[in-house]
């Protein structure tokens, strides 16, 4: 079945233009591979494998565009490694290869999200090794489902984030940050610095 | 390309100090790990280049590739493998040969007068990991196909000759039993065809015109890329069956289906390094200059 694969698209002025691996097998994924492919169920949808690739699709696609997203924690684990393949295609083999392409053209259904894996994403990644991503653990969420005999039905969701390295958005675990910089903070350091140097002059 | 590419990965992972230490990192690495961590991708297209790695490894040595299925990717039983696999490999001069490439095998035959036996036949298909390995050679002798599977490590095989090096449009030719004789007949005594070294692989675009259907698969479905009108053939049953036939198609675009089935480039790297220091040291040794790691397509 032939499959349209679309031209090439023009890079920009890029130093690195040469893709090193353009033949080669790729590096294995830096993230946790499942040895049991998830059902990934959803209300209303039959659970087969074509279904798991349009959720997982649909959470690539939303990871490319916002690069940061909550999301089910197994949904996150799930999607992670797909999420590393593709930007690993794009750093290692680039928009000019035919499977890259492929792959893109599926993967991100969205206009102008291929500018963004290949312009924006792969650039940040030449230097920098796997993983591409980062995954972290959210409380767990319980939400209202139903409401039976006056009595309130809840669900228990786990929540994980999902991003990629080197967005814009502030870390998600945030160093803790020193205080000794405040003002108020300097002036007493300097103050009691100056008690100091009095008292051990009088002696 | 390779080469320039290399030394600018270089350049970068000298440069990435700074880099490092320049921007701030969202991600919370401290600037040690980062530079800890910017000579890895460096390292492996440096230790490529150093290995004089062979992009088509999958398709020339498709033993040493790891199982297809995961949960068999045993690293011990692999290793033990392996060492058996460079010992038959030194004693036994394995050509590279694709699927698509005509192949002479002698085996040893006890029952015949000159004690061995030849085949040639065209190689349609190579399957299993490490010892397990096979490839089958299909040919028509007095007008009756013949496919013959062999096992690449099966100690009774004397010689492996290709006779003609070329790959096709796929890597499996199971439709040539239902195409027409004259694609599956190969002359026994053919001369070998000289492969220049250093040139590639020659890509045969042959589209194989298949006889009149019932076939023995149904070819129609994910027309191969080597038949010529697989649909158009198709008998009117199997075109209103299609309808009801679960096409699968986007299995392809399954990326970690596709990871945990295919090689990783580290893997490659490593058995390449153990190809290469077995030759070493039996060449050291000084009883055989047979050579393991070559390719055809790779400059002398």
């Amino acid at each position: 079945i032939e499959m349209s694969v679309r031209g090439s698209l023009s890079s920009l002025t890029r130093s690195f233009s040469s893709h090193p691996l353009s033949n080669a097998s790729l590096p294995a994924i830096k993230a946790a591979v499942g040895h049991i492919p998830q059902k990934l169920k959803t209300n209303g949808i039959e659970s087969n494998r074509r279904a798991r690739l349009e959720v997982l699709r649909k959470i690539v696609t939303r990871m490319v565009r916002e690069e940061r997203a909550e999301l089910q924690w197994n949904r996150a684990v799930e999607a992670r490694p797909y999420l590393e393949r593709l930007i690993q295609l794009a750093v290692e083999k680039g928009s000019s290869d035919e499977y890259t392409a492929e792959m893109v053209e599926w993967w991100l259904p969205e206009p102008a999200l291929d500018y963004k894996l290949f312009e924006v994403i792969a650039p940040r990644f030449v230097d920098r090794p796997a993983p591409f991503t980062g995954l972290y653990r959210l409380p767990a969420q319980r939400l209202e489902q139903y409401i039976q005999n006056k009595r309130i039905f809840w669900k228990r969701y786990e929540i994980g984030v999902l991003e990629i390295e080197g967005n814009p958005f502030p870390a998600v675990v945030s160093t803790p940050s020193t205080s000794s910089n405040l003002l108020l903070n300097q002036l007493l350091k300097k103050s009691l610095e100056a008690r100091l140097n009095t008292l051990e002059a009088k002696k | 390309a390779a080469m320039r590419s290399a030394v600018l990965a270089a350049r970068r992972a000298a440069t990435a100090v700074t880099a490092a230490a320049a921007a701030s990192t969202t991600s919370g690495q401290t600037t040690a790990a980062a530079v800890a961590n910017a000579g890895e991708t460096a390292s492996l297209r440096a230790r490529a280049k150093a290995l004089k790695h062979i992009d088509e490894f999958p398709e020339i040595y498709p033993d040493f590739v790891q199982s297809p299925v995961w949960n068999r990717r045993v690293p011990l039983k692999e290793a033990l493998e392996r060492t058996d696999m460079l010992e038959r490999r030194m004693q036994l001069d394995v050509p590279e040969f694709y699927v698509g490439s005509i192949v002479a095998v002698t085996t040893t035959a006890a029952y015949l007068g000159a004690k061995e036996h030849r085949f040639v036949g065209i190689c349609i298909r190579r399957e299993k990991p490490g010892l397990l390995h096979q490839f089958t050679l299909r040919n028509v002798i007095d007008g009756q196909g013949v496919e013959v599977m062999y096992e690449l490590y099966n100690p009774t095989i004397r010689k492996i000759e290709t006779l003609k090096l070329e790959k096709r449009l796929d890597s499996d030719l199971s439709y040539l039993i239902d195409a027409h004789p004259e694609y599956s007949t190969v002359d026994p005594h053919m001369e070998p065809v000289a492969h220049p070294a250093g040139t590639p692989v020659p890509l045969n675009p042959l589209k194989v015109r298949l006889r009149p259907p019932p076939w023995t698969r149904r070819w129609e479905v994910m027309g191969p890329a080597g038949v010529a009108n697989a649909w158009e053939d198709a008998t009117p049953w199997f075109k209103r069956k299609f309808h009801k036939t679960k096409v699968n198609d986007y299995e392809k675009y399954d990326l970690v289906a596709a990871y945990r089935t295919g090689s990783s480039l580290e893997h490659e790297l490593k058995v390449e390094e153990e190809m290469q220091e077995f030759e070493r040291q039996r060449h050291a040794a000084g009883l055989t200059r047979r050579r393991i790691f070559r390719s055809a397509a790779a400059a002398k």
